[in-house]
This record gives C-alpha cells, structure tokens and sequence, in this order.
C-alpha cells in the first residue's frame, strides 16, 4: 500500500519542477510531524494536562531553532588603528561564528526531533480516547454486575422453590 | 605554449575525482589538439606513503599523453598526520601547525624546480588545491598559475596557508556556481581571475541495465550508491536511513553500494543491503541503467561525476540537501530531489519508487542537464577559450 505523500505531492510530468515538489514534501512533513506547535496554543477545556506543561511547551516551540549568534562589533573611529584592530576583529569573530554555528546546528536539528516527540506526545494525550473508553467499560461493567446480582437472586430464589415443592 | 597538468599522482586506475578529472581533461585536450603534458610526482596514488617513489622518474607516454614524474622528498609523516587529524576532527590549528601541514604534505622540490624553470613555456594547471604539488608549484610558477582547485567546504579550505595561494593564482576554474560563491566567501577573488567551466563528463556509454541485474542477481527495484564508502561522503547516514526505512516499510526495495573501500558497519543477512565493491567501468554504467534511483548521499562535493553518469543512463537522482554542490545539480536540472533529515528522505524515496512518472521524468531532465552543460564538446571548447584568451 502506497503511502499517503504517494497521492498528496502533485506536479506536472511534462516540466518537472523539484523546487515545488520539495516545497509540498516540506508542508507535507510540517503538517504530519507539526514542526510549529499544531494544537492549539491553549490547554483544550477537558484537557488533562496542567496548563503549565502548555505553556512551557509554547515556550519550547517557540526558541528550539534560536542557536545562532550574529557578530556585532562596535565601531571603532581611531585613525589607522582602529581599522586594522576593526579587520582583525571581525576575521575573529567569522572564525569563532564558524565553529560555534556548527555546534548550533547540531543542536537546533536535536532540538527539533525533541520538539516534535513533544508537541506529539502532548498531542497524543489529548486525543487520545482511552480513559473515556475505560470510564464507559466501567459504568457498563457495573450495570452488567448489577443485573447479574439481580438475576443470581431471582435463580436463587426458583430453585429454593423447586427444593421446596419435591 | 604547452600545457601542463600538475597533479600529486596519476595513473589510468587510480581512484578519486580530482585524479580522473585530471586524466580525462588531459586527454581529451590532447585530442583536439592542444599540446598537453601532465607533471606529477612518482607516488603511487592517494593512499600510498607520499615520501615514497613508486614510479621510476623522467618521461613517459599514457594514452597518448606525455607524463613527466619527478621524486618526492622524504617527509615527517607522523607530524603530518597530527596536524591532519585536527583538521579532520575539526579542530582549530595554529599558524605553526599549517607550515606542518603544507612543509610535511606530498613535496617534489625537483618538480617545483622544473616548473620555475620552465614557466616561460607551460600554462600550470593545478589541480585540486590541497596537496604540496599545488602549494609549492603555485609558489614556483610567479602569478601565471591556473588552479582547479575543487573546492567544497571543509577544514582545509580555510587555512590562511591556502588563503595565501588563492591569492597568487591568475585563474580560477570552477565547475559549478555554488563552487564559486564558496570561492567567493572563502578568498574573495577578483572576478576577472574567476572561470565557471565544468567538467567533462562521458556522455556516449552504452549502458546495459538487464545485463547488471544478470550478471549480480539484482532482479527488484534498488537503490544504487556508487563511489568510495569513506567518512566523506556520508554512506554511514545512507545506511542508517535505508535501515530505517525497511524497518518502516514493506518495501523490497534493496540497497546496492559499488565503489572501493569496506562498509562502515556490518550488515546482517536479510538487511537487503549487497556491497558489490569495487566493479569494472561498464558495469558501473550497466548499474546506473539498471538501479531504479541513485542515491548520493555526500556533503562534499566540488562536482559529482557519479551523479552526471546516472543522469547520462537517465536515472533519477537523490542528494543530500546540505551539499551545496550536488543539490544545486537537482535544481537546475530538475533531474532529482533532495533530503535533509530522515523525514524527507523517506518522503522522497516514497515518491521515487512509487510515481514512475515522476522518475522518468527527473531522468530525461538529467540526461538533458548533462548534455547540454558538460559534453566534452563544450568543455574543450571553453578550455580552448580559455587558453586562447591567456
């Protein structure tokens, strides 16, 4: 059985645009893993979670992808100096930004994978129908018990008769 | 005025993009009529000691093409190999260690000494920018240097020692934009020094995708991976995903790898995973035909001759969007998609192997890109141009 992106990317076989079909896979991906938080931001009514684990997790949503720094240098206005020390500084500063980026974005891309697990997790508990279905089974297992009670007493009783009658 | 390839080591069957860009260029030069020599040391190849003559010094001629090999000096390779292992780990090297790292690299100092000498006579055309054949030669050649450098961004790429030699070059060749924006970023070179040519690319195999499956006995869809099976060009990540999405999948969709070196883990029997090593040219073209898609999943790229051979047998593509290179390559040609994360690599393998449409389509849009970009025609062509307008 085909997968559902199988059917869901469209595109037109006689000019093959990759730049589209990437951009369906990506909202695609965004819709099924929801990379943004795709619950609503506020905790649903019957929700069983405290509104405290919906807001951090708005919190997270919003700050998993901000791991980059952006060089800023002070400008400087000393004659000949200060342009050297300027030059020297901002091959400093590229040159850290080249390593400190890396790691980043080995964090941003864990983060992300974090986030999703999250945003499915809370997702999942919300609309997940287990305990109402358990509370039903419940309720009709009690009834169930009950007119079983009511039925042992009833066969109880017949048979006292018939012991009676022979 | 000759023309003079300089390259650390050259041989018809040595391995490595650099090394067969060389060979194929010299020769095809050659061809059409331009007087091309090639100037190497007498190392044996890449992965043999480089303080080590193999090849015996002076002349000889290889497919048409006179090879001048010069000896290598002895060199401190443990002192190289410190330094190289930083650069490989990422880690930050010192002014010092760079000195190491070119002073203890693959040298020639009669090589360098020939090319002072005869730089009246010779166009030098470097190639790639990382070994001590370039370094040195570039040094030895006074400003006139042409460099191919196939370049991709990597550690070695940002040494202030190459920063230098950048900047000591009259020409720099480059295969694709996105080679020369990183030249851009890394150097800043005057745009008059900077050349977009390419690379020529065989574009009149036959390939004989039944006889593959034959011969191998492949007989469903498969992925094909083609090339060394090496840190660098990410196969581990390949393997990994493939896992994944067998494990996800009812797919029978198997993973074939071609290409030198061992596997980086061990494959179990039933993974659907088949390593046929290292195979002859033409079945290597009978493969691409053969393979329902290729898959090519390496960050470091300065061209890809493997993704232009698939396109030339019409086989759709699958990169890595991360390399620059090779994701520029699907969209300019729309002949493949792209992968980030796992995610999108499922995603993708799902289109390839379900919409044939759709793989017949990203197909013929390679055939065309290859065609029409990197025929050998064309490529001579500009380097004709080239020389002509030097």
């Amino acid at each position: 059985m085909n997968p559902d992106i199988v059917d869901a990317i469209e595109f037109d076989e006689k000019q093959v645009d990759i730049e589209a079909i990437m951009r369906q896979i990506r909202q695609y991906l965004a819709h099924k893993h929801g990379t943004q938080p795709p619950m609503s931001l506020e905790a649903p009514a019957s929700s069983r979670l405290d509104r405290d684990v919906y807001d951090e997790l708005y919190e997270a949503n919003q700050e998993f992808d901000k791991g980059h720094v952006t060089s800023y240098l002070t400008p400087t206005h000393i004659p000949l100096i200060g342009g050297v020390w300027q030059w020297f500084r901002s091959r400093l500063h590229s040159l850290v930004m080249f390593y400190v980026d890396r790691a980043a974005d080995a964090q941003i891309r864990f983060n992300t994978h974090v986030i999703r697990v999250l945003n499915g997790i809370v997702q999942g508990i919300d609309t997940d129908q287990t305990p109402d279905r358990v509370r039903d089974l419940e309720r009709r297992v009690e009834v169930l018990e009950k007119q079983l009670h009511a039925l042992g007493v009833c066969t109880e009783t017949a048979a006292s008769g018939v012991q009676e009658e022979s | 005025m000759k023309i003079a390839f300089v390259i650390p080591w050259y041989g018809a069957n040595i391995g490595g993009g650099a090394e067969a860009e060389a060979r194929r260029t010299a020769e095809h030069l050659h061809r059409v009529g331009l007087p091309v020599e090639v100037l190497t040391t007498c190392v044996r190849d890449f992965s043999s000691d480089w303080g080590q003559n193999h090849h015996r010094a002076g002349e000889s001629v290889e497919n048409d093409v006179l090879v001048r090999r010069f000896p290598v000096r002895r060199r401190n390779r443990d002192a190289f190999d410190a330094v190289n292992s930083k650069l490989m780990h990422g880690q930050p090297i010192t002014s010092a260690e760079e000195e190491i790292y070119v002073r203890e690299n693959v040298c020639s100092p009669a090589l360098s000494q020939y090319i002072a000498e005869h730089r009246d006579q010779y166009r030098f055309c470097f190639i790639p920018y990382m070994f001590g054949t370039t370094f040195w030669g570039i040094a030895a050649c006074s400003g006139e240097a042409l460099l191919i450098p196939c370049l991709h961004d990597e550690a070695y790429a940002r040494l202030s020692v190459f920063r230098h030699m950048f900047a000591q070059v009259r020409r720099l060749i480059l295969h694709v934009p996105a080679e020369l924006a990183l030249a851009r970023a890394l150097y800043d070179p005057p745009d008059e020094s900077l050349v977009l040519l390419g690379e020529g690319v065989d574009t009149d195999f036959v390939a004989d995708g039944p006889a593959f499956r034959e011969k191998y006995g492949v007989y469903g869809p498969f992925i094909l991976y083609a090339g060394r099976k090496d840190h660098g060009k990410n196969v581990e990540q390949l393997i990994d995903f493939y896992r994944r999405y067998r494990a996800r999948r009812s797919s029978v969709c198997e993973l074939v790898l071609i290409g030198g070196g061992p596997l980086p883990s061990s494959i179990g029997a039933g993974e659907r995973i088949r390593d046929l090593g290292f195979v002859p040219q033409q079945d290597k073209y009978d493969a691409y035909a053969a393979a329902t898609l290729l898959c090519h999943p390496s960050l470091q790229e300065s061209f890809s001759l493997v993704l232009m051979e698939a396109w030339v047998a019409r086989t759709p593509s699958l990169v890595h969007g991360d390399c620059a290179v090779t994701r520029e390559h699907c969209m300019r040609s729309n002949g493949g998609l792209y992968f980030t994360n796992y995610a999108e690599f499922e995603a993708c393998l799902d289109l390839l192997l379900n919409r044939p449409s759709l793989r017949a389509a990203l197909g013929q849009n390679g055939h065309r890109y290859v065609l029409k970009h990197y025929h050998w025609d064309i490529i001579t062509d500009r380097y004709k141009g080239l020389f002509a307008e030097d």
